[in-house]
């Protein structure tokens, strides 16, 4: 394909791909993605129609956090099963909101840490679901809800995290 | 210590990346189409397991075998090492990292946090190299970042140490010895003998051109898999992903795969090369009109069996040019002296 059919005005995700220049050579071109570019909307508009699904279930006691967060990561049940160290006839289990009741906290701890999000996390929702920034309990990056600013920190205390809401005064 | 000096260069795709990246940093000149070509990278497989709940496909061989074939086939060596404990793992990183020498290191891609959360999935066959560490952040180049990025040491140790399939163990490599002279011409044929071996010859029907066929026959089977249409919408969006924008370079590698050509053709000093890496470039170009194909019917959520046997029969034209194609990339190798 040609360099100036391939060309895309897209910063926020860039890559290679590789291209006939006008001298008919082949070689890299760096552009924005074509997917992201052109569809990344359409993206959003599904990834918040899944978020809006599931946390509905979590709310309403249908589903555990650990089925909301695999679901949403895009992790399947063996692959989380695995990833954990538990078998895929207990993660199933756990995805029930019965299931995970009975869970230790140790267990607990080790879903937070595949999943990558506070253990506290796994008992609340920080629901600045309007803002495309936010990704549910995800940690310690500080996401923009204009006009605050949320942190999650972490702590020498493994299972406790330290929430704070500032006010963005920029 | 801080920064190795290390030159940072985005690439298509990040193993062969890595790997052209750390050559170059040792000296040897060397692109990343030419690591793609004599490694074989170009592939197709289509794959449903059981215990799969959605197809998938693959338009690349199995993760690492870029590294170890382009090896063997130069005689280049690469030091490679799993490790059973993080703790180890990350002192024999940082032993390198104060000795100068760049490491790559095989992650999941979700921990890179370097990159915006929307765009991390969970894939355990990332690879970057580590080019420096200071307190408790590491230097990384990432062949998809287009700039010098740090990481911090949590987060790379969650990426060395994720488990589930194709599960890192805390791999890293890096090169240790680059001949003086390299058969490149013996080189270069190996890995198209090797690429029309993946293409035509392995004895499995989801696999080589077979299993474009088979992804041709099987698409209409799609919706059958999908719990609902936002489902099925973002699993036939991913066949645009898949193709153009996961370290592809465009058209599922067929792009970097004509560049390649291109290149051979010059050290084989084989005009009918440049004129079949043209025949790539084009077969790549349908490719992409299969990703555009994708990105339409997911758009407009009409799976209708006659939408998706249009992209079926899209696949079916790729399949034929593919094995004609690589059927007379093999007669120019026996004709080539």
């Amino acid at each position: 394909m040609k360099e100036k059919d391939l060309i895309l005005n897209y910063p926020e995700q860039q890559v290679i791909y590789y291209a006939e220049k006008s001298d008919g050579t082949y070689g890299p071109l760096q552009t924005g993605a074509y997917s992201a570019g052109n569809h990344i909307n359409e993206y959003f508009r599904l990834t918040d129609n899944l978020n809006r699904s599931l946390l509905k279930q979590l709310k309403n006691g249908e589903i555990s956090p650990i089925s909301y967060y695999m679901i949403i990561e895009g992790l399947t049940i063996p692959e989380l099963a695995s990833r954990v160290g538990v078998s895929k006839r207990s993660l199933k289990k756990h995805l029930n909101p019965e299931g995970f009741q009975k869970l230790s906290i140790e267990k607990l701890k080790r879903y937070a840490d595949v999943l990558n999000i506070q253990v506290a996390n796994m008992f609340q929702i920080i629901d600045t679901i309007e803002d495309k920034n936010w990704d549910a309990g995800y940690q310690e990056k500080v996401r923009s809800v204009e006009p605050y600013l949320i942190s999650q920190g972490k702590t020498k205390n493994p299972l406790l995290v330290e929430t704070k809401i500032i006010t963005n005064t920029k | 210590m801080t920064q190795i000096p290390f030159r940072h260069i985005m690439a298509a795709h990040c193993e062969s990346g890595t790997v052209t990246a750390l050559l170059n940093h040792q000296g040897m000149k060397i692109s990343e189409p030419m690591v793609f070509g004599i490694a074989s990278g170009i592939f197709f497989g289509y794959l449903k397991t059981p215990s799969m709940d959605f197809p998938t496909f693959a338009v690349r061989s199995i993760p690492g075998q870029i590294r170890e074939k382009f090896a063997k086939r130069t005689g280049v060596k690469f030091r490679g090492e799993t490790f059973r404990n993080p703790e180890k793992a990350e002192r024999e990183l940082n032993k390198l990292l104060d000795q100068n020498q760049p490491v790559a290191v095989q992650v999941d891609f979700f921990y890179m946090n370097y990159f915006p959360t929307w765009f991390r999935i969970h894939v355990n066959v990332h690879f970057i190299t580590i080019i420096g560490r200071e307190g408790d952040k590491y230097y990384v180049s990432d062949s998809y970042h287009p700039k010098i990025s740090e990481i911090d040491r949590e987060a790379l140790t969650k990426g060395r140490f994720a488990g589930g399939a194709f599960a890192p163990k805390g791999f890293m490599f890096y090169p240790v010895y680059v001949p003086d002279k390299i058969d490149m011409e013996k080189a270069i044929k190996d890995g198209m003998k090797g690429a029309i071996s993946n293409m035509l010859k392995i004895p499995l029907p989801f696999l080589g051109v077979r299993g474009i066929r088979r992804f041709a026959d099987k698409i209409i089977d799609w919706p059958k898999y999908a719990k609902d249409e936002d489902m099925l919408s973002d699993k036939v969006f991913k066949i645009t992903l898949f193709l153009e924008d996961q370290g592809t370079g465009g058209g599922g590698f067929r792009f970097l795969y004509a560049s390649f050509l291109q290149e051979a053709s010059k050290v084989l000093n084989n005009p009918r090369l440049n004129e079949m890496s043209k025949e790539m470039m084009e077969i790549g170009d349908g490719w992409r009109e299969i990703s555009l194909a994708a990105a339409q019917v997911a758009k407009k959520k009409d799976f209708s069996r006659e939408n998706l046997e249009g992209i079926g029969n899209l696949l079916r034209i790729r399949a034929d040019l593919e094995e004609s194609f690589f059927t007379k990339l093999g007669k120019e190798l026996s004709n080539h002296k």
